[in-house]
């Protein structure tokens, strides 16, 4: 479904490589976790795999197409339709209720925003979090907001859910709900998952593990 | 002492961080480009005063005071229109103390003249007859209003002057114009600047203030950790804000200074002053520099505060806040007061205003800028639960939860367009007023005709000679008195008047005239004809002096109606053939003279100066003399009012918008770029933020400047009209949808490097 091959990036022409010669494969559904203690480049390669930044070498394919043979604003279209992101804040957008969150990727594909809205609220009901719907972002906790955002990144049907430090930001307790909540597959289908962190928690509970090391990505 | 010391450490750290910022001098730059300016506007405002007061005074010491007893001197003063200047022409005869800036009383023959008349007069050979066959001086600086101003004293003979006034001295101030003696509107002119410079100045300052908070908020973070009270830590911003009003304000003050050496004696924008008048003291400009620099800084501080306490990046909590009411209720309280005030007939409107009405716009404008943020945020929240577009629905909500960053762009425009509409519409009512040119202009040209009436002394031929040889003038036709023969009494005036005369001064189409002496009906002024009646009555006579002295008894033998208005003649005529009556019209000597000219502005400007030429004493009635006299000032203060407004929107879009966009944008669109909202999307969603506001503040900002002037103008009679408004609201609107596209295209850089530098 998702795959990656070599993949090099900078930041700047004189730079270190932070990703060097990354690889990468994921099946759909499949739950993939990629370590690393903070700094070895674990968000850079998130952002290249979703087309938001493009590799200096090595090349992204999703579903068989190369990302880099797209314009800008084609992948903007991609990442909109096709992949869905958990952050580590969160990132929802505050001034909009949660329900209105969840709708939004769709609202943004063009749906109508009755429709949007009644799937969002199916899956915020499959999060267990459908209850907070009028609520705006600052009215519920971290560990809700998350699950909002799980529930935003799933409202779609997305190829690919990439979640950046999900968890950085939560206690454990929390955070095993969130991670619960992330690897259901009943709530993810066929949507594969790859998640950036640095808590075990969160890698233990995943199909794979990899290890982002000296840019490079190795089974653990 | 500690504190002392504690104080210098923070300072010294405040100017530490302006010199680590080079990435982040555009808003400070803005910052001080827009202090700098509004300085430079109060110091312009304060000299323009001070033109003002000049002007006043040189006009008072040099206005001659009217004696009602038999005085040693007698005068006349005509003025009259040269291009779009204003000529004035004292007539004087006798001997008395000369006026300020002349050496000695005008003798006959001998004319006083300002240099800029002097010069005129090279180019204008209308004007130029009022110099040639005169020994011409020349009015030194202190008898005039300023370089460019036309004036001349002339002596002549006692004779020779219409209805002269006697003359005791110099010295007054009855004879200024009602726009330098009723000072109402220029208090009301002064409100409205300050509220266009003020206003914006706050913002800037607010602007410059969260900017300089949010740009270290992560220091200014890691310092309050460290245990520095909020206070302290606002003082690092505080500092750098004073820094930039201090060095803003000087800037200005240097600019200012620049500029007045530069210019000189003007003109500015079409006005002329003396340099003496125009100088600001040290003192003052010392002290507006300090106003300025306070003023800024004790704005700025409750935002920088604000901005410390809450910084941007902790924004995610960001919950829709309960909007103060009070400044709502304020706004509309004034709102539906001004409306009142505009609806109320006039003397209960003069009656309940009554000095209230400049609390009521302060009251407006202090609501607007408190209170259109939680209007705007209300209605926002209305049509966030309806829209259907996604753009629509970011939009509300972020103007729901922050209505004040996108306002705040607005508000400057806002003031500034309740000012504008405000005197705008209140001079164009001005302008409009039945006393002004625009009406009596259409009345003036009716019938393609224009009539103008004559008066001088004393009788003689040569004067018709003078006139009737300018290209402009069709005719000029005596008038004589009549009376009755039996009781001597004053009958009717006599017209001398052919038939094809007749037809140049009628505005209708004559199709024959009767035989013999017809009867000129004037419902308004004959005394035998009445408007049911329009016959002459069979039994009238009127007698006249001949050319030769005989006496000439004429019956109107019928009536012929010219369709002359009030204005172009004394009373009902009678006009008589003089050829009928063997008179040779050339031989008459008549005081009074009609003439017919082209109907156009010009002609009567040129009539009104050969006569002055020929003879400085007589009168001229023209219709729309009146906004002669009043338009010079009128013309200043419309000129002044839309320097200000330039400057001040000027003031407005550099520094506000170039400040404030630095705020709004950028962050909140991250997570939308992230989840790959499409760039097209996110600038409409930053164009409506901009737009939405503009709308709503824009049209009640109009709705209130324009009940604003209709009250205003209640005092002085005038009704304001909405045409020009409309159009500045318009441009305004535009203005403020270019800023929204100006904003809406930093979108896209934001979201370029939405992940750059962050993390
Ligand atoms: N915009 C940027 N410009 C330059 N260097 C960057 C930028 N973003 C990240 N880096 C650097 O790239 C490396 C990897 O960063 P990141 O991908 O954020 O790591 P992680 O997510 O694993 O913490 C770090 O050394 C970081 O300093
Ligand atoms: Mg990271």
């Amino acid at each position: 479904m998702l795959r990656a091959l070599d993949l090099r990036f900078r930041y700047r022409d004189d730079g270190l490589w932070v990703v060097d010669g990354a690889s990468l494969a994921v099946k759909p559904g499949e739950a993939v976790a990629i370590m690393g203690p903070s700094g070895t480049g674990k968000t850079t390669l998130l952002h290249l795999l979703c087309g938001l930044f493009l590799p200096v070498e090595g090349e992204v394919w999703l579903q068989g197409a190369q990302l880099s043979a797209f314009s800008d604003r084609a992948r903007s279209r991609i990442r909109l339709e096709r992949f869905g992101f958990v952050f580590q804040f969160g990132e929802l957008v505050p001034e909009l209720t949660v329900l209105e969150n969840v709708a939004l990727p769709l609202m943004l594909a063009g749906r109508p925003r009755r429709e949007a809205e009644r799937r969002a609220r199916d899956q915020l009901d499959a999060l267990g979090v459908g209850r907070y719907g009028s609520r705006r972002v600052a009215e519920i906790s971290g560990g809700e907001a998350q699950r909002v955002a799980i529930a935003r990144a799933l409202v779609h049907d997305p190829d690919v859910v990439l979640a950046d430090e999900p968890t950085g930001a939560l206690d454990e307790a929390t955070s095993e709900r969130v991670i619960e909540s992330l690897v259901d597959p009943t709530v993810r289908g066929n949507t594969a998952l790859v998640v950036a962190t640095h808590d075990s928690l969160v890698a233990e509970a995943m199909d794979r593990v990899l290890v982002l090391v000296d840019g490079m990505l190795k089974e653990r | 002492m500690r504190t002392v010391r504690r104080l210098r450490g923070v300072v010294g750290l405040g100017l530490r961080t302006i010199r680590g910022r080079a990435g982040s001098l555009g808003p400070a730059l803005a910052a001080i480009t827009g202090i700098a300016l509004a300085t430079f506007v109060v110091l312009a405002l304060l000299s323009a005063r001070n033109v003002a007061d000049g002007y006043r005074d040189r006009i008072t010491a040099r206005s001659p005071v009217e004696s009602t007893s038999v005085a040693d001197a007698v005068f006349t003063r005509t003025v009259a229109k040269v291009g779009q200047q204003m000529l004035t022409v004292f007539a004087v005869a006798g001997d008395t103390d000369p006026p300020p800036g002349l050496d000695e009383f005008p003798r006959p023959g001998q004319i006083y003249a300002s240099p800029a008349l002097v010069d005129e007069a090279t180019r204008n050979p209308d004007l130029a007859e009022l110099l040639t066959g005169r020994d011409v001086r020349q009015i030194g600086p202190i008898g005039l209003t300023d370089p460019g101003e036309l004036l001349a004293w002339v002596g002549v003979d006692r004779g020779e002057l219409v209805n002269p006034s006697g003359l005791r001295g110099f010295g007054t101030s009855d004879a200024l114009p009602p726009y330098l003696r009723e000072t109402g509107w220029m208090v009301f002119l002064g409100a409205s600047a300050a509220a266009v410079l003020l206003v914006p100045l706050a913002l800037i300052a607010g602007a410059a203030g969260r900017v300089n908070a949010s740009l270290r908020e992560r220091r200014l973070a890691a310092l309050r950790v460290l245990g520095l009270s909020r206070f302290r830590a606002a003082l690092i911003p505080l500092t750098e804000l004073s820094i930039l009003a201090f060095v803003g304000a000087s800037a200005g003050a240097v600019v200012f200074g620049l500029a007045s050496g530069v210019i000189g004696d003007g003109p500015v924008f079409g006005v002329s002053f003396f340099p003496e008048d125009a100088r600001l003291t040290v003192s003052t400009v010392g002290s507006v520099v300090a106003f300025v620099s306070l003023y800024t800084v004790a704005v700025g501080f409750l935002p920088t505060l604000r901005a410390v306490a809450t910084p941007t990046t902790t924004r995610p909590s960001l919950a829709v806040r309960r909007a103060r009411r009070w400044p709502m209720v304020i706004l509309v309280a004034t709102l539906l007061l001004l409306t009142l005030l505009a609806a109320l007939p006039e003397d209960w409107a003069v009656a309940a205003q009554a000095g209230g009405l400049y609390l009521i716009q302060l009251g407006f404008v202090v609501g607007l800028v408190g209170g259109l943020s939680s209007l705007v945020g209300w209605v926002a929240s209305k049509t966030a639960r309806r829209a259907t577009r996604v753009e629509t629905l970011l939009a509300a909500r972020r103007l729901e939860v922050d209505p004040g960053s996108a306002t705040r762009y607005l508000l400057g425009l806002a003031v500034m367009l309740f000012a504008v509409i405000a005197v705008g519409a209140f001079l164009d009512g001005l302008s409009g007023a039945p006393q002004f040119e625009a009406e009596v202009r259409a009345q003036q040209y009716a019938g393609g005709k224009q009539l103008v009436r004559v008066e001088h002394v004393p009788p003689g031929r040569d004067l018709r000679e003078a006139l009737g040889s300018a290209d402009v003038v069709r005719a000029v036709l005596p008038v004589v008195d009549g009376y009755d023969a039996a009781s001597g009494e004053e009958r009717s005036p006599v017209l001398l008047a052919d038939c094809p005369s007749l037809r140049e001064l009628a505005r209708i189409d004559i199709a024959a005239c009767p035989e013999g002496p017809v009867l000129i009906p004037e419902p308004e002024f004959g005394g035998f004809v009445g408007p049911d009646l329009p016959e002459p009555d069979p039994g009238m006579s009127v007698t006249f002096q001949g050319a030769g002295g005989e006496e000439v008894t004429v019956i109107p033998t019928g009536f012929l109606d010219l369709g002359l208005e009030p204005i172009d003649v004394a009373g009902g005529m009678v006009a008589v053939d003089p050829r009928a009556v063997g008179i040779d019209p050339g031989d008459v000597d008549a005081v009074e003279y009609i003439a017919a000219l082209d109907p156009s502005p010009e002609a009567a400007e040129r009539f009104a100066l050969r006569l002055l030429g020929a003879a400085p004493g007589s009168r001229l009635f023209v219709p729309g003399e009146a906004g002669i006299s009043g338009s010079r000032e009128l013309s200043w203060v419309s000129r002044y009012l839309g320097i200000l407004l330039a400057l001040g929107a000027v003031l407005v879009f550099v520094s506000v918008a170039v400040v404030g966009l630095q705020l709004t944008v950028g962050r909140p669109t991250r997570a939308l770029v992230a989840i790959g909202a499409p760039t097209r999307v996110l600038r409409r969603v930053e164009m409506l933020i901009l737009m939405f506001p503009a709308v709503v503040g824009l049209t009640i900002a109009i709705g209130g400047g324009f009940a604003m002037s209709l009250a205003a103008g209640k005092t002085l009679g005038v009704k304001a009209s909405l045409g020009r408004p409309l159009v500045v609201y318009v441009v305004a609107l535009g203005a403020s949808g270019l800023l929204a596209a100006l904003g809406a295209r930093r979108v896209t850089q934001a979201g370029d490097s939405v992940f750059e530098g962050e993390d």
